[in-house]
């Protein structure tokens, strides 16, 4: 499904902050696989999502989504074949616009708009039904302005914005960070349902080393612009969060990281 | 009544140039300020499409495309090249400039005898008052738009372009090419403000190179009197507010007048207006603290009490408007009513008025006692000429008196059944009044000339015989100036030895260097035809000259004092002097139709001693014995203006 070779990208080319975000990238993701990417700060795991949306573009390598070669084509070209959550819960929906219309801009995702009014009874009571499937009390407030909306509730509706159209790709941009922890627990259990019941090929980044083994059925690691540990679904059927750790103490090993930089790593993903 | 109709037409034109402010400020966040240019294109468009033989209908279209290709461009160089949005839109703005005076070829197209959509329902009268039979028609059309826009705007394309400008983003997200939907909202935009352009050409009967300056603050203005009376999430509700506004605009306007403001003084207030709104609305950023998130505090909670206010303001006026004629029955009797319309601050246009003045006391005129004498001054600003003449017609006044070209093709467009005088006009048939000094409307009379440029080259001649080279300046925006320089053009074919230099300008600050580079190029004089630009920064001019010692030759009589070596031109206070007894004609019971247009009766030629010694140039005997008027050690001497006999 996503086939991405040899990818490149360095921010600030040639400057004194010069930083080399992805080092020499090779994956494969298949069709209906569920992949989450781990990593420490500034591992470049939200720079690979950035670059399969099409937000960043790689100075060298390719991206293909299903067959198709999509490196030169911009966020919103790859938005037919991708839909994306994204950290911050504002980022996903329009404020002053109703719930009900920010659904039909999702509705119409990929697809060519046309003066005439879609936002009417047939589609409205289908977007109600799908609101009810979020289980917030959503489905009476189908003309209330997201903006009125709590967080976690418009996470939830970007959520259900990104497969209202079944996407080839889902992509999450450690969508739960900035959720308080119910919230943020409430979410992830619809986007478990969400990928379960639509089948779809779906990658997350995560900060939450738990999240990353209860979900999926992929994991990789990234450090330092490169996938440094690639876990299969067989072997991360068996994997404990104790196992993960001395991953990340492997690599203080190979890299020599300060006991305290390590410290705050185990912290982060605890 | 015709005045607060008068304004609310106005309103209804003007509101599809809010309603185009309304997509980039509201839906945007983008006060696209090349509608500044795009209202004058459309004009342009309209105005020569329809000099041309069009249909006035079939030009709206047309103006609107030509307007949305404006705003293509802006649009194009903010999202392609990451130009500030206001900066593009400024630097569009000045480039239409250029772009409309190609297009209309002159600064200034009268459509007073074209085939416009006010002609058509004209037509079409069934007998109503005039304004009120228009009123009720432009109410059926805004009607039909108010549908048309709000339905649009929830169209999927009017949703999608909602969001955009909510967050873009998101709507980037899903497949939405931001900058493509924001140069198709900017040039839908433009295409309005394109489109009310061509209407209100039609409507006061001209365009003018100057009539889009300020739209954005009064379109912005518009906008928030909308968004203040209405507020409702439903987009009829706000589309409709946005057309309310614009009436209430010019409602506003026209109540100022009434009132005895300045008009000139309505551009601070509409511009403090909306400041304040923006600061109280919270738009110019949330972090606000202290007394200023107060204010705004009061004002979210209080709009209600805001709103009643404006209500009982209307209440009011329209009580006043109801005992009005009460009132005025008591003072104004049976007395003659004259409304003097002066379309600027220039010395041309006050010394026409004191000429008037004077001669009407001399005539026996005085005000309050025998004849009301009303005065109102647009400032420069061309669509005030209108609401002036709505507020004349609102008083009843029986003889209107334009001074200078603006005010007389508003006055000659509004005024068809009460007699004109217009007073210091070069060429009333350039626009549109008749096609000769005895063959004009019925109802109109006047005072003209153009400037005696013939008997002034003839005088330069005597000084400066041979082959020569001589330099002008002038500011082609305005229409009198082109005229002006047409004949000059002309007396200089009879002369094939002298060369003439032109320089262009557009305001006041490029005077000085198109002097300098004159200056360079080995002119023996500045033979200057009559420019208001260049008459308002003369001293720049004046200040090269005695730099460079090459004289100044002038078809002005007041630029003699200022610094020109020699003056040769008419007195526009004479002219104001004729103006008065035409009226005194009429008011005794003459009609204007069988009173031909006067031409001014008294040229001032005269010699500037003192120059000629700072420039150490000698004046020949003929001249100084042939001048009238002179300036010497300071000190200017001028015949007293004595009229020729009525017939001599």
């Amino acid at each position: 499904m996503i086939r991405i070779r040899n990818l490149h990208k360095t921010f600030n080319a040639g400057s004194l902050d010069q930083l080399t975000a992805l080092k020499e990238i090779n994956v494969d993701i298949g069709e209906h696989e569920f992949v989450t990417i781990i990593g420490t700060n500034g591992s470049g795991k939200s720079t690979l999502l950035n670059a399969i949306a099409g937000n960043i573009r790689p100075e060298k390598g390719t991206i293909e989504i299903s067959g198709r070669d999509v490196t030169s084509k911009q966020d919103f070209q790859r938005a037919k074949y991708i839909s994306r959550v994204f950290q911050n819960p504002y980022t996903g929906t329009a404020p002053g616009m109703t719930i009900a219309e920010n659904l039909l801009m999702a509705w119409f995702r990929g697809r060519r708009r046309y003066p005439v009014i879609s936002l009417k009874g047939s589609l409205k009571h289908q977007f109600k039904q799908q609101l009810a499937s979020l289980d917030m009390q959503l489905e009476e407030r189908l003309e209330n302005l997201m903006g009125t909306l709590s967080g976690g509730q418009r996470q939830a509706v970007t959520l259900l914005m990104a497969v209202l159209q079944t996407p080839k790709v889902l992509l999450l941009d450690e969508h739960t960070a900035a959720l308080d922890p119910k919230t943020a627990a409430q979410v992830i259990r619809l986007t478990q349902k969400f990928v379960t019941a639509n089948k779809l090929t779906t990658v997350m980044v995560t900060h939450s080393m738990q999240h990353a083994l209860e979900l999926g059925t992929r994991i990789l690691m990234m450090h330092n612009g490169r996938i440094i540990e690639d876990i299969q679904e067989n072997e991360k059927q068996n994997l404990t969060m104790e196992d993960l750790l001395n991953k990340f103490e492997d690599i203080r090993k190979i890299e020599k990281l300060t006991p305290e930089l390590m410290e705050s790593l185990k912290n982060q993903y605890r | 009544m015709d005045l607060w109709i008068g304004a609310v037409n106005l309103g209804i034109l003007y509101a599809f140039m809010a309603i185009g402010t309304f997509i980039t400020y509201k839906l945007y966040s983008f006060p696209d300020i090349t509608i500044d240019g795009t209202f004058t294109t459309g004009a342009a468009v309209a105005s020569i499409l329809i000099v041309d033989g069009w249909n006035p209908i079939l030009v709206l279209p047309v103006a609107f495309l030509v307007g949305s290709m404006a705003g293509f461009i802006t649009g194009f160089i903010h999202t392609r090249f990451k130009i500030e949005g206001l900066l593009a839109g400024i630097l569009v703005m000045t480039g239409l400039y250029s772009v409309n005076l190609h297009i209309m070829g002159k600064s200034n197209i009268p459509l007073l005898n074209s085939h416009t959509f006010v002609s058509i329902l004209t037509e079409m009268n069934p007998g109503l008052n005039a304004e009120l039979w228009h009123c009720i028609f432009l109410c059926l059309v805004v009607l039909l738009f108010w549908m048309l826009t709000s339905l649009f705007l929830k169209t999927d394309v009017g949703l999608t372009m909602r969001a955009t400008g909510n967050n873009p983003a998101m709507v980037s997200a899903q497949g939405v090419s931001v900058n493509r939907m924001k140069i198709f909202g900017i040039s839908m935009a433009n295409g309005f403000v394109g489109l009310s352009g061509a209407l209100i050409a039609q409507y006061q009967g001209f365009a003018d190179i100057g009539m889009g300056i300020g739209s954005i603050i009064f379109s912005l203005a518009a906008v928030i009197i909308g968004e203040a009376i209405l507020r409702h999430r439903s987009m009829f509700v706000k589309v409709l507010g946005v057309i309310l506004g614009s009436i209430i605009f010019r409602l506003a306007v026209a109540m100022a007048l009434h009132f005895g403001m300045n008009p000139n003084d309505l551009k601070l207030i509409t511009a403090f207006f909306v400041l304040v709104t923006l600061i109280a609305s919270g738009v110019l950023g949330s972090g606000s603290t202290g007394w200023l998130k107060y204010v705004q505090n009061q004002y979210s909670s209080n709009r209600k009490a805001f709103l009643i206010v404006f209500m009982l303001a209307l209440l009011l006026m329209a009580g006043y408007l109801m005992l009005k004629p009460v009132i005025l029955k008591k003072d104004s009797g049976k007395m003659v009513k004259i409304g003097l319309i002066m379309a600027n601050n220039s010395d041309i246009v006050t010394q026409t008025r004191d000429g008037i003045l004077s001669e009407l006391t001399k005539l026996g005129y005085v005000n309050g006692k025998n004849c009301v004498i009303l005065e109102k001054n647009a400032e420069g600003d061309i669509p005030t000429n209108h609401t002036i003449i709505g507020y004349y017609l609102n008083k009843q006044v029986d003889i209107y008196v334009p001074i200078s070209t603006a005010s007389t093709q508003a006055a000659l467009n509004k005024i068809k059944d009460k007699p004109i005088v217009f007073a210091t006009v070069a060429n009333p048939f350039m626009i549109g009044a008749g096609t000769s000094p005895v063959n004009h409307p019925p109802n109109i009379t006047g005072v003209y000339g153009p400037s005696p440029i013939g008997d002034l080259l003839a005088v330069f001649r005597q000084m400066y015989p041979g082959k020569v080279r001589i330099g002008t300046i002038y500011n082609p925006a305005y229409p009198n100036t082109v005229s002006n320089l047409r004949d000059l053009k002309k007396a200089l074919e009879n002369d094939k030895e002298i060369t003439l230099e032109e320089v262009t300008i557009s305001g006041t600050n490029d005077v000085y260097h198109a002097a300098l580079a004159l200056s360079n190029k080995k002119i023996c004089a500045f033979v200057l035809i009559n420019d208001l630009t260049v008459f308002n920064s003369f001293e720049s001019v004046v200040r090269i000259s005695k730099n460079s010692k090459i004289p100044i030759f002038s078809c002005d009589a007041e630029r003699l004092k200022d610094g020109a070596l020699i003056v040769y031109g008419f007195e526009y206070f004479v002219s104001g002097m004729q103006a008065a007894h035409l009226i005194d004609r009429i008011n005794k019971g003459e009609s204007p139709a069988q009173i031909p247009f006067e031409k001014y009766k008294i040229v001032t030629y005269g010699v500037n001693y003192d120059v000629a010694r700072e420039l150490g140039i000698s004046i020949p005997l003929s001249i100084q014995a042939a001048a009238d008027a002179s300036v010497k050690n300071g000190k200017l001497t001028k015949p007293p203006f004595i009229l020729p006999k009525e017939g001599s």
